[in-house]
């Protein structure tokens, strides 16, 4: 239902919309600008992306570095979100079973604990770890257990809400009809919840991306990541390259999540 | 233990407890094929624990279930020739039409042709042919109890549970499916075991009609036995209201109650009990009746059309009657009542 | 021959009074055996929190009381001068400082949740007011930037607040900053660059809220000619509250703990808890005096989230 609305309202959401699109816009502006200073329109120029792919001397991004960050990054996010949703997944299936009346609130506190902790802490957790365990020393391997470690619980609700939309009835309905207790996983539940599990691994997928705290925390000098590369940068100083850098990842951010949104959306006739 | 072939479901002294409530006690009932049987009784008293436990999505205490002879108590659910209509449906939400009805020949992987001709057969039969292809969200009530009919009997079972199926349908929907049930069930000769709470649907609809309280079938049979001889003071008020008259005690065929003498047809086995006559049954007269008279004052009259419902007060017992529009029936009249001997009912308990 | 006997002796799976035979979702188990599998399933994720946050979340609790080495080493000892420290008292007597960088954290937090639904509210309700099909549209337009990276954003302000673009010149043009200055470093910086950070997270769980109002109580409200502000108190607010509380409640815990804009936009001397800690797990390294800090950090978000959660069940 549409009502008649106050003319702030419009103009309020509009105005908000746009401050959260102002950083990103004025990056990717700065970026395609033909001059090192801001603030001025020097003209159209892409020359700061392609410096991005060659090792110039008064480059202030290394493209080696940038490479290997690149890779370190995604190949971080692939892993971490690979496990995290078999594991999130197979959490939310569990938590939808039968539990001993004891167990379930703590086992509920445990799931949250990732959710509420601000992820300085989830960093600092990962650093008394590698104190008394030198297996969790920095680099690849214990910054994708820190990051599956704050995921599972994004995936585990987010398969867990759906899941709970779907009534017990229904289960037993498929067992009325013959189903095997195989076929009503397949048939009647994976089907259901398919679009929660992608949406769950694009969020863990993106949290992956995003984060820098706790990989800030856990990676070595060869396990950089793209967040931590730029920050890095950005410390000693703003530069064009950097502008071209963050745009091309903000575009490759907004093309993944629009393809995923496009692939979960609601069909039509649903 | 052998049954013989005329017999759909037998159950055999099932007991079932909810950690301490008793949800059925010691219950036993017999189908045989090809009938249509209805469980009546009000909410909570075990209609539907009893339906599951037949269908094996419930498990019983103690007792047996047999379906066609074989014994199939500890048969899990999708082994079993039965199926269920469930209570709010439970279609599939993310198939068609269409396949929520191909799903059970789906999972007994039936050859793709017989699928079509057998699904399309039962759509055809329940009016849902054009409808194939949209999806449950996209149906109206009835339209979607049609579906879960059809999603069951499209397996052709040796017996079809139907859990208060038209209990979220509008008075109108549910008499035309009620009809439609019935001649559903006389055209495929299945059995038909049918929940309800609603007595004039268990009436209308079945060969039989088992009466359930607090966990045990109290009466059964054709819903003119039940309606017109029932034995207990539950379900002659359950069904149809029937006016409950107490019996301080009993001389010969004659029973003394609080307003008076009543001759009986036959002599009660009991002292003190109760008797009981239907509203319909009692006859309004302007002077004392000969025979079996009471007279009381109306306390309220209630115009329902073909007929006034009225509440006359008989020393201290209320009567419901229900008396023909002609009849004089100011409020606060004086009016004589008649209970004629074949009508007076003697209940057991 | 089968009177009242149990009928699952003979089900292939033993029934006992503590182990019974139970039929879970058409499915033939016994009680225990249920249990099991829900375990079992739930039993990766669950190890994997234990071992990688629970176990660590203890440690870094024992951390809290130890003490540092010389060379930065942890020595075990047990005692609560980290905290005593955490409080002001240092080897060169009091100071306010960590005090005053524990009271600035709960403020900017506490300020950029109150700026952040203030901006959420309207929001939320003009997208609820528009058709459908924009609806998904526009929720999508506040979902892509939470998916972008926070240092890039957070980035894009230091550009937007730097001496050479306009909103600076236009500052000091106003005489509220010096000539030839930039916006940031500053705490305004902070306070624009987290409340950016944290409107999507205030947005999303206000908006189901106020997609399902009620509105017939509004109207109801307006015929009794209650005022605009007394019908959002009673008419509306009642209603949304809950998705208020989980929208303030997911935008605290990030604010709080919050080091990348403050590291970025606030330069040296703008410290706030997440800064601290992070000092003292790197340059510093001074792990006992961090996982203190990480301590009173939990214990504030704990905090917090009783009191909103009180206020919650309160509200509702
Ligand atoms: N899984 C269960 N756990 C505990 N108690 C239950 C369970 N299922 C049913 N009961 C209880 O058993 C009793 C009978 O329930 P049942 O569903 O069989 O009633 P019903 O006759 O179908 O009622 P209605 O007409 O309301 O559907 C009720 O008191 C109910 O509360
Ligand atoms: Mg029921």
């Amino acid at each position: 239902m549409i009502r008649r609305q106050h003319w702030s309202l419009p103009l309020l959401g509009w105005a908000t919309l746009g401050f959260l699109y102002l950083p990103l816009l004025a990056v990717a502006v700065c970026s395609v600008n033909d001059s090192r200073l801001l603030g001025e329109w020097h003209g159209f120029t892409w020359q700061w992306y392609e410096r991005l792919f060659v090792d110039l001397k008064d480059n202030r991004v290394d493209s080696t570095a940038l490479f290997a960050a690149t890779r370190n990054t995604i190949g971080l996010a692939v892993i971490s979100t690979f496990i995290s949703t078999i594991l999130g997944t197979m959490l939310a299936f569990g938590l939808r079973g039968r539990w001993p009346k004891p167990l379930t609130a703590p086992v509920m506190a445990v799931v949250m604990l990732p959710v509420i902790t601000p992820d300085i802490i989830l960093a600092a957790a990962m650093v008394a770890l590698r104190q008394v365990w030198s297996l969790f020393d920095t680099g690849f391997f214990t910054m994708v257990i820190g990051h599956v470690t704050f995921q599972v619980s994004f995936v585990a609700l987010v398969v867990h809400a759906r899941l709970s939309h779907i009534s017990a009835a229904q289960e037993e309905a498929a067992r009325d009809l013959y189903a095997s207790h195989w076929g009503v996983i397949m048939r009647v539940m994976l089907p259901q919840v398919t679009t929660a599990i992608v949406a769950g691994a694009m969020l863990a997928f993106t949290l992956s991306l995003d984060d820098f705290v706790i990989s800030f925390f856990t990676a070595s000098p060869q396990s950089t990541t793209l967040p931590l590369l730029i920050q890095a940068s950005i410390r000693r100083g703003i530069s064009p390259e950097i502008h071209a850098l963050s745009t091309l990842i903000l575009f490759a951010t907004v093309a993944l999540v629009l393809g995923v949104t496009h692939l979960t959306r609601p069909r039509p006739t649903e | 233990m052998t049954k013989s072939d005329g017999t759909s479901v037998s159950v055999h002294a099932i007991s079932k407890r909810f950690a301490t409530t008793e949800v059925l006690r010691q219950v036993s009932l017999t189908l045989p094929r090809g009938i249509f049987a209805t469980l009546l009784g009000p909410s909570g008293c075990g209609k539907t624990t009893l339906l599951r436990i037949i269908a094996g999505l419930e498990i019983a205490d103690t007792g047996t279930v047999h379906v066609s002879g074989q014994d199939v108590t500890t048969v899990p659910a999708h082994r079993r020739p039965v199926n269920t209509v469930f209570q709010q449906y439970a279609l599939f939400p993310h198939l068609s039409v269409w396949e929520n009805v191909a799903f059970g020949l789906r999972s007994r992987r039936m050859p793709e042709a017989d699928i079509t001709t057998r699904s399309n057969r039962v759509m055809e039969m329940l009016h849902i042919g054009e409808l194939a292809e949209r999806r449950p969200d996209q149906l109206s009530g009835g339209q979607r109890q049609r579906v879960a009919v059809a999603r069951a009997l499209v397996n052709e079972p040796e017996v079809l549970l139907l859990d208060e199926p038209l209990s979220a349908l509008d008075a109108k929907l549910r008499y035309d499916v009620q009809v439609e049930l019935r001649r559903l069930q006389r055209q495929l000769g299945t059995t038909f075991l049918l929940v309800t709470h609603d007595q004039d649907e268990a009436l209308s609809v079945s060969d039989v009609v088992m009466v359930m309280n607090h966990g045990r079938i109290v009466q059964q049979g054709s819903p003119r036995e039940i309606y017109d001889y029932p034995t207990s003071r539950f379900v002659a008020d359950f069904l149809g209201a029937a006016n409950l008259i107490p019996v301080n005690s009993v001389n010969g065929n004659q029973a003394n109650t609080v307003c008076g003498h009543l001759h009986l047809d036959k002599t009660p086995t009991w002292n003190t009990g109760t008797l009981a006559i239907r509203p319909e049954r009692i006859l309004v007269h302007s002077q004392a009746p000969s025979h079996n008279g009471f007279s009381g004052i109306i306390r309220d009259a209630i115009f329902r059309g073909d007929h006034v419902d009225l509440h006359v007060e008989c020393a201290h017992l209320t009567l419901r009657v229900r008396a023909p529009t002609t009849s004089v029936c100011g409020v606060g009249n004086r009016i004589y009542l008649e209970l004629p001997t074949t009508a007076l009912l003697v209940l057991d308990d | 021959m089968i009177d009242g006997h149990a009928p699952l002796s003979r089900a292939g799976k033993k029934s006992t009074s503590e182990n019974p035979i139970i039929i879970q979702a058409g499915h033939l188990t016994t009680t225990r055996a249920a249990t099991v599998k829900s375990l079992l399933l739930a039993s990766g994720a669950l190890l994997w929190l234990l071992v990688f946050l629970v176990l660590p979340g203890l440690i870094v609790a024992a951390l809290a009381f130890a003490s540092r080495g010389d060379y930065g080493q942890v020595l075990w000892t047990f005692g609560w001068d980290n905290f005593v420290r955490l409080a002001g008292w240092g080897i060169f007597g009091w100071s306010a400082d960590y005090l005053i960088i524990i009271a600035r954290s709960l403020l900017l937090a506490g300020t950029c949740t109150i700026l952040a639904l203030l901006l959420a509210l309207p929001v939320a309700f003009f997208i609820a007011n528009q058709p459908i099909r924009w609806r998904y549209l526009l929720l999508a337009l506040v979902t892509i930037p939470f998916c972008t990276n926070l240092v890039i954003r957070t980035y894009g302000w230091i550009l937007l607040c730097s001496n050479q673009m306009p909103p600076a010149k236009f500052a000091a043009w106003l005489g509220w900053i010096d000539d030839g200055t930039g916006l940031a470093p500053s705490a305004f910086a902070v306070t624009i660059g987290m409340v950016n950070a944290i409107l999507p997270f205030a947005v999303l769980p206000l908006y189901p809220s106020i997609e399902r109002l009620d509105w017939s109580l509004v109207e109801a409200a307006r015929d009794n000619y209650a005022s605009r502000w007394r019908t959002f108190r009673h008419a509306i607010l009642p209603q949304i509250s809950p998705g208020l509380i989980s929208a303030s409640i997911l935008t605290f815990i990030p604010s709080i703990g919050m080091f990348v804009v403050s590291d970025l936009l606030g330069g040296a001397k703008y410290m706030l808890l997440g800064n601290l800690i992070q000092q003292q797990f790197g340059a510093s390294r001074d792990w006992p005096f961090g996982a203190a800090i990480c301590v009173v950090l939990i214990i504030m978000t704990l905090i917090g989230l009783w009191l909103m959660g009180r206020r919650g069940r309160e509200a509702l």
